[in-house]
């Protein structure tokens, strides 16, 4: 049985999708994490967001975050995890993730884990745009130990 | 040079936008560091761009193939395809 989806997606994120393949008959809990996009950051009026993806090694490590989650908190969780590649308006749904599991306890903390290490270990970039017509690409999470935030995100 | 060797990188969000290409040919020494593949790397994307102040974001970045993100120790010792990886910012 598969219990493990991620993709990266060029097409409207759909919940419904999510929330289908983590049910089980076993399962008495679902979470859902749904990302989107708001219309302000720091200060600045945001029209819209645009994401970029290495996608090859995004996908290698969306699996290995899910593998680290089961690992943690149940071999039997099922996760789904999408994340947008393009640009999208203000509200469009940048990421979804769908934990099911037998219990809540371990639906919400493996819905937490995934969402705060898929902020800072998967390659995904995003750009701002701003109202007044500027535009700015966003580095919140170092890519490793050794190297240091930058810049603040357009947090989730 | 027959001691060099040819790195392919991908650039990714603001490197994209800056040198306005999807990828760049470098040719460096066999067994070179990544720190000298990204002082290389520097030189040739300040020819792409006037905004060299940008070009700091690269000491926050590494590089990786589609499997893996290289520990900034590794050597690199063939030609390959690499990317560069800016701070991520996804979610």
């Amino acid at each position: 049985m598969n219990t493990i989806h991620v993709d990266i997606v060029q097409t409207p994120l759909s919940v419904d999708r999510a929330i289908t393949f983590v049910d089980d008959a076993a399962f008495g809990a679902t979470t859902v994490f749904i990302g989107k996009v708001r219309n302000h950051n720091a200060g600045r009026s945001v029209l819209g967001v645009s994401y970029d993806v290495f996608t090859p090694l995004a996908h290698q490590l969306l699996k290995e975050l899910c593998l680290e989650a089961q690992e943690q908190w149940g071999r039997d969780l099922k996760i789904f995890i999408e994340h947008y590649c393009g640009r999208l308006a203000i509200g469009g749904l940048s990421v979804v993730i769908a934990v099911g599991s037998r219990h809540r306890e371990e639906a919400y903390q493996a819905s937490r884990y995934l969402i705060e290490q898929l902020k800072k270990r998967v390659p995904i970039w995003k750009q701002e745009h701003y109202v007044d017509g500027d535009s700015e690409w966003i580095h919140g999470s170092a890519c490793c130990s050794t190297h240091s935030s930058v810049s603040h995100s357009h947090e989730s | 040079m027959k001691n060099n060797i040819t790195i392919t990188v991908s650039l990714f969000g603001v490197f994209r936008q800056l040198a306005n290409k999807n990828k760049v040919t470098i040719e460096i020494a066999k067994g070179s560091s990544l720190s000298m593949l990204r002082n290389v790397l520097r030189e040739m994307l300040m020819q792409f761009t006037s905004e060299h102040g940008k070009l700091t974001i690269l000491d926050h970045c590494v590089f990786a193939t589609e499997k893996r993100i290289l520990s900034e120790q590794e050597l690199i010792d063939h030609s390959v395809e690499l990317a560069v990886l800016p701070p991520f910012s996804g979610g």
